[in-house]
């Protein structure tokens, strides 16, 4: 009876390493803690990297294809199956406020400019010999859109659905980080100057309620593929703005979310054991997902840039780099910047429009990705 | 892997260029929706502060 007791301790000195693992999910974990990047998302995922790659707990086990650990059934039948990423949606749209592209609709043309990256991404990701189906589920990080990047991902490379997903929060937490140099870049210090107004129009309640039905419509008819994502992020924006379902509203943004997120986090941190995470496509999936990220960046600040030479009122370039969907941790970087080049601007709420067309772009880019290839 | 670059340059082409379309096309509706609404209500629109008050 003894012998058939293992503990872990021989199984950690194996290659792939199972302990170099270990540290990557020490590091999320530090970044989460203590640098409180991302702390919702970076602490179950990193929790999940250092449970998984302890040997022999069998969390991650299958048996003839069907699950049996504890995690491989929220993974099998949450992800897999698609429910999770579909209902935080559900969540996120019971959480935005679409007052600021309603109020300006034009700034939605932004969110559009920075889904240029994704494609960006998608062509490097060609050139590095990655299929079709890999490319675009690499591309759709640029998005920085996690829920987004695991629906697609699963659909179209599954074997791909760890690095996505890690490369996906890990570079929206670094939005603070990656973001300013790229904006520094691309603009000049005249141009992060450019002061805008700080009062948008008053939405009225009633556009409040039409925004989403009218979303819906238009976008599930344009790009049927995008139903699951975008209906449900409407539907919870709808649960929010009709002002006759706040229960509903308070479950959608509160428990459901949470509880979603920790089964995300802590699945997608469990998929990532060092046999499927230490290898040389994962590490450059993982390496792609900046450049992805990076190029959403510079094409929402270039559209920008663009736009003002046909506008009366010139608009701040760097509110494009907020049409990636990292809400609301991009327009808060374009906020800080903003004040710092110019201490009259109060760029956030300018900000925020780009910020949700770009939930809007990525979700769409996504349902277009499914309807050509999926 | 051999790529077919001319399904990769459609796929490319056409996402972007309806990613762009879905946005401008409900920046249009959304802006005449405004538009239409203020009318419908002569000014007396309820925003969102007039109905706090």
């Amino acid at each position: 009876m003894l012998e058939a007791f293992q503990t872990g301790f021989a199984g950690l000195f194996v290659w792939p390493s199972p302990i170099l693992m270990i540290v990557i999910g020490g590091g999320l974990l530090y970044l989460g803690i203590a640098k409180k990047m991302e702390p919702l998302l970076l602490v179950p995922i990193g929790f999940g990297i250092i449970l998984v790659n302890l040997p022999f707990g069998g969390l991650m086990e299958y048996l003839g294809g069907e699950p049996t650990g504890v995690i491989s059934r929220i993974f099998e039948y949450g992800l897999v199956w698609e429910l999770i990423p579909v209902f935080i949606f559900l969540g996120l749209g019971a959480m935005t406020d679409f007052g600021p592209i309603i109020a300006n609709p034009k700034t939605m043309i932004l969110g559009a400019g920075a889904q240029f990256g994704v494609y960006f991404a998608f062509f490097i990701a060609l050139l590095l010999g990655f299929s079709i189906n890999e490319a675009a589920s690499i591309g759709i990080i640029g998005g920085a859109d996690g829920p987004t990047t695991i629906y697609l991902t699963n659909r179209l490379a599954p074997h791909f659905i760890g690095a996505t997903a890690v490369a996906a929060y890990t570079y929206m937490a670094l939005v603070p980080i990656i973001q300013p140099p790229v904006i520094k870049l691309l603009t000049t210090k005249k141009e992060r100057e450019i002061y805008m107004k700080p009062q948008l129009r008053e939405v009225s309640k009633r556009e409040k309620i039409i925004f989403p039905v009218i979303a819906t419509v238009i976008i599930i008819l344009l790009v049927p593929k995008s139903a699951p994502l975008i209906g449900m992020f409407m539907l919870g924006n709808l649960l929010r703005e009709s002002g006759v379902t706040d229960r509903l509203a308070d479950t959608a943004a509160g428990a459901l979310i949470n509880v979603l997120t920790i089964l995300l986090g802590l699945s997608v941190g469990c998929i990532m054991s060092a046999e499927t995470f230490l290898k040389v496509d994962s590490l450059l999936v993982f390496g792609l997902g900046i450049v992805a990220f990076a190029s959403s960046t510079a094409f929402g600040i270039l559209l920008a840039k663009l736009m003002n030479l046909f506008l009366k009122e010139k608009i701040n370039p760097m509110i494009g780099a907020a049409g990636v969907s990292a809400v609301p941790m991009a327009a808060r970087v374009v906020q800080k910047m903003g004040s710092q080049a110019n201490p009259r601007n109060f760029l956030l709420m300018h900000a925020m429009g780009p910020n949700i067309a770009g939930v809007i772009g990525t979700a769409t880019a996504a349902g277009i990705f499914l309807g050509l290839l999926g | 892997m051999d790529v077919d670059w001319a399904q990769a340059w459609q796929i490319g082409g056409i996402g972007f260029g309806l990613v762009f379309a879905v946005l401008i096309v409900l920046a249009i509706v959304m802006w005449l929706t405004g538009l239409l609404l203020s009318k419908i209500s002569g000014g007396a629109d309820t925003t969102d502060k007039k109905q706090e008050s």
